[in-house]
């Protein structure tokens, strides 16, 4: 099994400096490399196939992200399985499949609380989710929207939703929530690009202003859309303290892959690593660990995936590391930024492999 | 029926009635007319003396093939006196996207044959097929040129079914590239009973090395053939059809080994100052490869590989062809063999070029007539990438003409 109850018994999700971080998680990534080696048939090939090779110096496998949508990757028993995760996919994108058993999405959700708890405290909040109620009533298809909604509705009380089925926000509902909790702390969630979209943009719109000042707006789900559009992080809180007087704004960096060991904002503007998982950035060329301060694919590590060989994974994002425990907010662990995808290479080639191109 | 739409690209400022088009073959020339042997001419010069093509050695290297003294060789090997070959009507020319130059050596051949052509690029923006339509633009303009003019047009169309079946109703030849895909949407297209199509699947290509050779090659004799190794493999990034994605050594174990080790270093080392176009998507693409193929097929990536420039797996013979999935990018799967003939069962209709390293032509020529069902073309080292008109197995000059018999 795998036990947490060393990372459990510290005083914060962020408390292990560097030299004790390294020992521990280190023991514990090798202890799980064993672990999906022994059990998982698809994990001990690949590890064979990079052991033989000289990428990264190092014998434990980094596993591309991408082979969660090409394959089922398991290591525990087909009876012990859980639940199974998605990511949320457009139609036509192939989408991960992640096996869960009860050990594995219990310390997912247990962490998740350690670290959710850090930035909102002990207490249970109103909260405001910032997307449709029927994204979490389908709950025999886990989409990763729905599975984060439901993963965060366990930090809030008096649940309420901000817009409507057609995605319309519902301004009586917002403005009595606003009104109801006035004065008091309130924790707000949901998607990076539909908060931005369907309620700053929508509140503007209809120059409708509320006083949330003592919310913790907590986002996630990436800025690739709001680059398109200008919109960066600084911007997003700008428009967030603006429109709703909203002044603690918290991005936070995940994937389906490893739910649960979330790398969050922290007050200045820092994604960090918790105790539970680490990062590192890669040059995609030289398969070499690169320094702080470069931009490079990231690579991340989580010491919760046990049913499923996912506690090492090298990411298809880029992101530059600042620093590990001198972020100038007191937190240890390193801080980082993310710059989003790699972007898409130009096919070449005699066969035309181009979706639209197939009908001509 | 209804009416087909097309955007003429080339000749520019020209509109056209298709249907005129189709049924007008007064304009249908003599094969290698002294007026399309000078456009060749004239396509040729520009290409190797305008600076603008220097920094793409595809161009440079279709300007070489169109020289004079080439377009020469080819008509003293196409046009023989015994035989009268006479152009086969209007040929229909589908480029792939993702080769912006390798049709027009088709058309080329069809012009210079005395064919109507039609070509459909793709509307995906491509800078190098845009220099290319306006060199033909601004060659057209030629008042000596008014008959290449008037049997090629060059168009774009949206993406419909409705102009795809009207052209094809309507031309002789079909000249289809662009791999499985675009064949396969097109042969479901019908066409006159009397024309034909000259398809071009997906295929795939493969190096095979004498190991003994290798060992007896002085430094700098290995330099140079990894050298022209690496021209194979990773101009286009390893995807046009005729670079080579696989190794087959041939050789005892011992030699193969020492050969192997060798060989790949020196390659590393040129990989060092060579200027692949190979991206951080490229990468990640191949290490999602190496892995996925690892837990599928207990391949070995190989300690050689230090870096995601050169990739080279170990694989079984067995799975030395992956004409599905191979990514390309600098992607080497590597087997061995103690004799070619080895070889022979996975060698089928998929293969296409097969570069080579150490063995003599009489080796060669015995062998590939010992009950191998694919291999379109053998060649060294350093001509993967070389136009001939005798492509996929299809001598192109045929292709476009039809030969009268008078007895
Ligand atoms: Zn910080």
């Amino acid at each position: 099994m795998n036990n947490l109850d060393f990372f459990y018994n510290q005083p914060s999700p962020y408390s292990l400096s560097k030299e004790h971080k390294r020992e521990a998680i280190e023991l514990h990534l090798s202890r799980l490399d064993t672990h999906h080696y022994q059990n998982c048939k698809s994990y001990q090939n690949m590890t064979n196939s990079f052991r033989h090779g000289n990428w990264l110096s190092s014998n434990s496998l980094l596993m591309p992200v991408r082979l969660f949508k090409q394959q089922e990757l398991k290591s525990v028993p087909q009876e012990d399985v859980f639940k199974v995760l998605t990511s949320s996919g457009t139609t036509s994108q192939v989408v991960s499949r992640i096996i869960l058993d009860r050990g594995t999405a219990s310390n997912q959700s247990k962490v998740l609380v350690k670290i959710m708890q850090h930035y909102l405290g002990l207490q249970r909040l109103p909260m405001l989710i910032i997307d449709h109620p029927s994204v979490v009533k389908d709950r025999t298809s886990f989409s990763a929207r729905g599975a984060g909604i439901l993963g965060l509705a366990t930090f809030g009380r008096d649940h309420t939703y901000a817009l409507d089925d057609d995605m319309t926000i519902n301004i009586e509902r917002v403005k009595s929530f606003s009104e109801k909790y006035s004065g008091q702390p309130v924790f707000i969630f949901g998607f990076t690009f539909m908060i931005w979209q369907y309620f700053f943009q929508e509140l503007k719109a209809k120059n409708i202003h509320l006083n949330l000042s003592d919310a913790v707006l907590v986002h996630s789900g990436g800025w690739k859309k709001l680059i398109d559009v200008a919109v960066d992080n600084t911007v997003f809180k700008q428009v967030a303290y603006n429109t709703c007087e909203i002044k603690r704004v918290h991005n936070f960096y995940g994937m389906v892959e490893q739910v649960g060991s979330i790398f969050v904002e922290c007050s200045h503007g820092y994604l960090h690593a918790p105790d539970y998982a680490d990062i590192d950035i890669i040059s995609a060329e030289t398969m070499k660990v690169l320094p702080y301060g470069e931009k490079g694919l990231i690579a991340v590590s989580s010491v919760l995936p046990y049913s499923y060989p996912g506690h090492r994974l090298l990411t298809e994002d880029l992101g530059t590391i600042y620093g590990e425990d001198n972020c100038a907010c007191g937190l240890k662990g390193k801080y980082f930024h993310v710059h989003g995808r790699v972007p898409k290479a130009e096919v070449r080639g005699c066969s035309d492999t181009h979706a639209v191109e197939q009908k001509l | 029926m209804t009416k087909p739409t097309v955007n003429i690209v080339a000749p520019l400022g020209k509109t056209v009635d298709l249907e005129l088009f189709f049924s007008d073959l007064s304009t249908l020339g003599q094969p290698f007319s002294d007026e399309s042997v000078n456009f060749v001419d004239a396509l040729s010069s520009a290409l190797l003396t305008n600076s603008a093509y220097k920094m793409y050695p595809e161009m440079i290297a279709l300007g070489f093939w169109l020289r004079r003294a080439n377009i020469q060789r080819l008509k003293q090997q196409v046009l023989t006196d015994s035989i009268i070959r006479l152009p086969r009507g209007v040929v229909f020319h589908v480029a792939p996207s993702n080769v912006d130059t390798i049709f027009i050596y088709s058309l080329i051949i069809s012009l210079l044959m005395g064919n109507k052509n039609v070509v459909r690029v793709s509307g995906k923006p491509s800078l190098q097929k845009d220099l290319i339509v306006q060199l033909i633009n601004d060659l057209l303009l030629s008042p000596a040129l008014t008959d290449t003019s008037a049997n090629l047009l060059i168009i774009t169309y949206s993406h419909d079914d409705v102009t795809s079946r009207y052209i094809s109703e309507k031309a002789d030849v079909r000249m289809l590239w662009g791999g499985d895909k675009t064949v396969g949407y097109f042969s479901a297209l019908p066409i006159r009973p009397t024309s034909v199509d000259i398809k071009f699947a997906n295929k795939y290509s493969m190096a095979i090395i004498s190991a003994e050779h290798i060992n007896y090659l002085s430094a700098d004799e290995l330099y140079l053939q990894a050298r022209a190794f690496v021209n194979d493999s990773y101009s286009f990034g390893q995807m046009a059809c005729s670079s080579p994605r696989a190794i087959c050594w041939v050789g005892d174990t011992s030699s193969i080994s020492i050969a192997k080790s060798k060989f790949w270093q020196v390659v590393k080392e040129i990989l060092y100052g060579f200027e692949h176009e190979l991206t951080e998507s490229n990468y990640i693409d191949k290490l999602a490869y190496v892995f996925e193929h690892a837990s599928k097929h207990r391949s070995k990536l190989n300690e050689t590989s230090e870096n995601s420039v050169l990739t080279i797996v170990d694989v079984a013979l067995s799975e030395i062809v992956d004409s599905e999935f191979h990514c390309g990018s600098g992607l080497f799967l590597q087997a061995e063999v103690d004799k070619l003939t080895d070889l022979n069962k996975h060698l089928s209709r998929k293969i296409q070029t097969l570069t080579y390293l150490g063995f003599t032509f009489e080796a060669l020529s015995d062998w590939i007539r010992s009950g191998i069902y694919g291999v379109d073309r053998i060649v060294p080292f350093g001509k993967s990438l070389d136009f001939d008109y005798v492509w996929d197995g299809v001598n192109l000059f045929d292709g476009v003409s039809r030969i009268v018999s008078i007895k």
